[in-house]
């Protein structure tokens, strides 16, 4: 965990309300950046950072970038400033497990589940992974689809969804994923790895139980600290509290159960 | 020469005089890994009950204009869990450990403290008596309850004691005289304040039990108002708390009356502000030639 001003590379807008930051990162921390992993962002004029999900780490390059959606005043203001150096705290929580992540994927076969910005966290753990596999990506509508071209390069299957029906199938991703389980396409047994809104997740974690998959899935908390202290972004799981800060935000399939 | 920070507060020494504020450093153990826990004044721990509570629904915190407002609903583990987990890793730390503690009845809290009395590793206990009794009232607005849990918690503990008090009371120097004179060792001043804010597009309270605590630069003022109220009508040390940022607000409590402070929201936002904040204290007082910080405590009441 370190607190430290980033020099801002780019903070560019890829289409309405989604913009990309680009930060510049020295050695010693980007060695400690693991996929899944998130920063809490100081935006000036307000009082608590904003958690952002590691979007890409360039090792090559020293740098590490982030994609967000505009939702609120903070995101609004974030997407205003072009230069400088930014504050941030990080890398912080648990992120995938690539021993596990890895393990798990030789010999069965993967599919990432993503509703929303929940393609941010999915990512960065892309180009981790030992082979490639299906992505479900659902999203409102044409205007949230983001970029996946590094799915398309890496030779992912990609079947795609919208609420509205302006770009993929009509409908949500959830159903998609159901009929492909239920056409048995997958000749080995299914890991999964699932990023989205909570009402999403739960149900992937209800399908995944039933069907005996393994995974991991990432959660989102309402947080304002960001590494355990406030307790706000307190989850139920197995009939224990956690926090989806510290103990989180990537969770593995088989240790949770939550309601 | 380095500028001497240390304090004695409560029978207790400090080498300097910032300590976390409860709630806002989880139980003091989590960050021991990757945060220098030890540059630290002292640790003051979540609030522990006797039982383990869940504390209330999402939403519990929102965000105000420099702070932030809070019902977490006192979430913790129990005190029989906080002594077989936390404890043992805090008592490693080396500097003073002070656990809060709460309960809605005397019982309750000579139970904890029974607890407490025997383990290795705890420096102070502070009374939080800003939750509510049976009848749902803040004890710090019950004065009877009040005065009887301090004198009991005096009677079994063989610890100091120190009183957290609410600041939305009447008249906060009127409650720490008669918090004085129950016998505790020193008063914690002050809570959050009761506060509310409404989302004004979906209409309903931005936290689930609708009004919360309120914390952060916002309230500094006030804590500082009531700190000096208090320092002028009693004799037990003051801690100070609410909304300190930086060195500067620290100095400004040591010098309304505060021995030592303790900082949440600022940690919030990042545990190495902590940090920080001591490293500014120093500088202050080098730049200012003042010799200890003890030499300044409750001046603003003599220099006017
Ligand atoms: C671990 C984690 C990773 C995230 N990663 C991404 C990401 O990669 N890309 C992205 O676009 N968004 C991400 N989010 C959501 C992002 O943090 C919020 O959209 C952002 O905080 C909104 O701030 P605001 O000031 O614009 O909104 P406002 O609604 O004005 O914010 C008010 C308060 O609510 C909090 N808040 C509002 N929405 C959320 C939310 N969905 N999750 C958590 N806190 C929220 C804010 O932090 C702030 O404290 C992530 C959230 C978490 C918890
Ligand atoms: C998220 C949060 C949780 C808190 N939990 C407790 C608690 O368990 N017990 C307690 O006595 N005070 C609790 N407090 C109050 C703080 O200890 C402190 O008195 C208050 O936040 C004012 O200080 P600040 O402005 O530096 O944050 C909490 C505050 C916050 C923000």
């Amino acid at each position: 965990m370190f607190d430290k001003y980033y020099k801002i590379i780019s903070n560019t807008k890829l289409k309405t309300n989604y913009y990309n930051l680009t930060v510049f990162i020295d050695d010693k921390i980007i060695k400690n950046c693991i996929p899944g992993q998130f920063f809490m962002i100081k935006i000036p004029d307000f009082f608590l950072c904003r958690p952002f999900s590691i979007y890409n780490i360039d090792f090559k390059n020293n740098k590490i970038s982030f994609l967000y959606k505009v939702i609120g005043y903070g995101t609004k203001k974030l997407s205003e400033i072009k230069s400088g150096n930014i504050r941030m705290l990080g890398p912080l929580g648990i992120g995938y497990n690539l021993k596990i992540c890895n393990k798990l994927g030789v010999n069965n076969d993967i599919a990432i589940i993503a509703g929303g910005t929940g393609i941010v966290s999915v990512n960065s753990l892309l180009l981790n992974l030992i082979k490639p596999g299906e992505l479900f990506y659902g999203v409102q509508s044409e205007k949230d689809f983001l970029n996946i071209d590094k799915f398309k390069k890496n030779n992912w299957k990609i079947t795609i969804s919208s609420e509205d029906g302006s770009i993929g199938y009509k409908g949500n991703i959830i159903n998609l994923f159901i009929k492909r389980l239920e056409n048995k396409t997958y000749n080995k047994k299914l890991i999964i790895f699932a990023c989205g809104p909570k009402n999403m997740l739960k149900k992937i974690l209800y399908i995944a139980k039933k069907n005996n998959i393994d995974g991991f899935i990432s959660l989102e908390g309402k947080m304002a600290c960001g590494v355990g202290n406030c307790q706000s972004c307190a989850i139920k799981i197995n009939n224990e509290i956690k926090m989806v800060c510290k103990d989180g935000p990537v969770f593995r399939i088989k240790d949770i159960n939550f309601e | 020469m380095k500028p001497d920070l240390s304090m004695d507060f409560a029978g207790v020494h400090f080498k300097n005089p910032v300590l976390t504020a409860s709630g806002t450093f989880g139980y003091g153990d989590e960050l021991l890994d990757v945060f220098p826990v030890n540059k630290l004044g002292g640790i003051i721990t979540k609030t522990v009950t006797l039982n383990p509570c869940n504390g209330n629904e999402q939403p519990r915190i929102a965000e105000v204009t420099a702070g932030l407002l809070n019902s977490i609903g006192l979430q913790n583990i129990g005190i029989e869990n906080f002594i077989s987990q936390p404890m043992k890793k805090l008592k490693k730390i080396g500097i003073p450990i002070i656990v809060s503690i709460s309960g809605s009845t005397v019982e309750e809290y000579i139970k904890i403290i029974e607890i407490l009395n025997v383990q290795v590793g705890v420096s102070m206990i502070e009374l939080n008596l800003s939750c509510p009794n049976l009848n749902k009232i803040p004890i710090c607005n019950d004065i009877v309850l009040m005065k009887n849990i301090i004198i009991n918690a005096k009677k079994n503990s063989n610890l100091p004691i120190i009183v957290k008090l609410s600041p939305m009371v009447t008249d906060i120097s009127e409650i720490a005289v008669i918090v004085q004179n129950a016998g505790a060792d020193g008063i914690t001043i002050a809570n959050t304040y009761p506060a509310m804010a409404i989302n004004i597009r979906t209409f309903k309270p931005k936290l689930s039990t609708v009004k919360g605590g309120m914390s952060g630069p916002c309230i500094k003022p006030l804590s500082i108002r009531c700190v000096y109220d208090v320092y002028k009508v009693i004799n037990i040390p003051i801690l100070g708390c609410g909304g300190i940022m930086e060195g500067p607000d620290v100095v400004e409590f040591i010098l309304a009356g505060a021995k030592v402070v303790s900082i949440g929201s600022a940690c919030l936002i990042s545990p190495f502000n902590l940090i920080n904040i001591v490293k500014e204290l120093e500088n202050i007082l080098k730049k200012q030639n003042i010799k200890s910080l003890n030499s300044i405590v409750g001046k603003a009441h003599t220099i006017q």
